[in-house]
């Protein structure tokens, strides 16, 4: 059931990156988009690990594309976010933003006197 | 980050510029299936990019991303074979607990090459004997990969192997412990009974232990190819 399928931060964030890269989003494409967009430089085990998760969960679908010279002869694998991986997304957004109000954060300095304040 | 390449040379790639082939064979082995072009294919990817710049530093990358992705996958896709190897190490090392702490002021009381080449290389040869040469590589391959999918005469095959070693090494154990019996007997006598018959003893039937932890080993390994085969046979019997 679509209404189980919680999603935590990474999976959210790596099933951001693969919406914004479109048609080609696979393996080392959403590595450096992540890198370069969350500062989050994941190990490939790291990464695969959780999309083989999203992709068991039915939140994301996989699919083999082409193999070239750089990538010594082996195919790449192409995610697409499912439709129930755009709800579990959106549901998870509206969840942060239900907790988020009202509330405005206050970096360091002050960090350690209590970081938020309403 | 992407950096600017030149082109790859035409056809295959040329060995300066191949990733380190020790990582890429232990990915090989610890990824399921499904993901070994996907993963290998993004690996070789960057680490191409990485070389460009400094072929050193995209070697050093390529093994740390080698050893995290292992370490992702290794329980998953290796856990029953890290499981089996755990419990033939366990064994061993309560053995050799058991050893030291019999003998604590000898430490070496165990130990007899001359026992060891008495029942090991034998217990090999007589199992090759009684297979085959194939047979042999088939049971050193199931040992690092256990994982169902082989033909089923190829599990009963490696079976065999190991049933054969298991009971040669204690049969020899056996053997060779009478030969020693036998040697204690005729040159044992009055005079050096109290000197001899107790060292001599304890080296001849260090080769019955020798073949009796043989055996012991072979039997898990026989029942671990067992239970390896029945997995495997498992989706046919569904089919049919």
């Amino acid at each position: 059931m679509t209404q189980d399928k919680f999603i935590g931060e990474l999976e959210q964030m790596l099933l951001l990156c693969v919406l914004q890269l479109k048609d080609d989003a696979y393996g080392s494409q959403i590595r450096s988009f992540l890198a370069d967009k969350a500062q989050r430089d994941l190990s490939i085990g790291a990464l695969y690990t959780t999309l083989e998760r999203l992709e068991q969960k039915g939140l994301l679908s996989g699919r083999l594309g082409e193999a070239t010279a750089e990538r010594g002869g082996r195919a790449k694998k192409y995610y697409s976010v499912t439709g129930e991986g755009r709800q579990a997304l959106f549901r998870s957004k509206e969840a942060l933003e239900q907790l988020w109000q009202g509330l405005a954060l206050q970096l360091a300095p002050q960090f350690d006197q209590g970081g938020c304040t309403r | 980050m992407r950096w600017p390449q030149p082109p790859l040379p035409p056809g295959p790639l040329p060995p300066d510029m191949q990733p380190p082939i020790i990582s890429q064979l232990l990915l090989e082995w610890v990824l399921p299936d499904a993901l070994q072009e996907p993963v290998l294919g993004d690996l070789q990817e960057e680490f191409i990019q990485r070389q460009h710049r400094n072929r050193q530093r995209a070697c050093w990358w390529y093994r740390r991303q080698a050893l995290s992705t292992c370490w992702h996958f290794l329980h998953q896709t290796k856990g029953d074979w890290l499981m089996f190897i755990f419990s033939m190490l366990f064994f061993i090392g309560i053995s050799v607990w058991a050893m030291l702490v019999s003998a604590p002021d000898d430490p070496l009381a165990f130990y007899d090459l001359i026992s060891l080449v008495l029942i090991f290389p034998p217990a090999v040869l007589f199992a090759v004997g009684a297979t085959s040469r194939q047979t042999l590589q088939r049971a050193i391959a199931f040992l690092f990969d256990p994982r169902p999918g082989a033909q089923p005469q190829d599990y009963q095959q490696v079976r065999h192997f190991f049933r054969v070693m298991g009971n040669s090494g204690l049969l020899l154990g056996l053997f060779s412990t009478l030969i020693g019996a036998i040697a204690i007997a005729q040159q044992t006598n009055g005079g050096n009974f109290s000197e001899t018959f107790g060292p001599a003893t304890a080296v001849c039937l260090l080769t019955l232990l020798y073949g009796a932890a043989l055996k012991t080993l072979c039997y898990v390994v026989a029942e671990k190819v067992r239970f390896v085969a029945d997995l495997s046979a498992q989706p046919h019997q569904m089919q049919s």
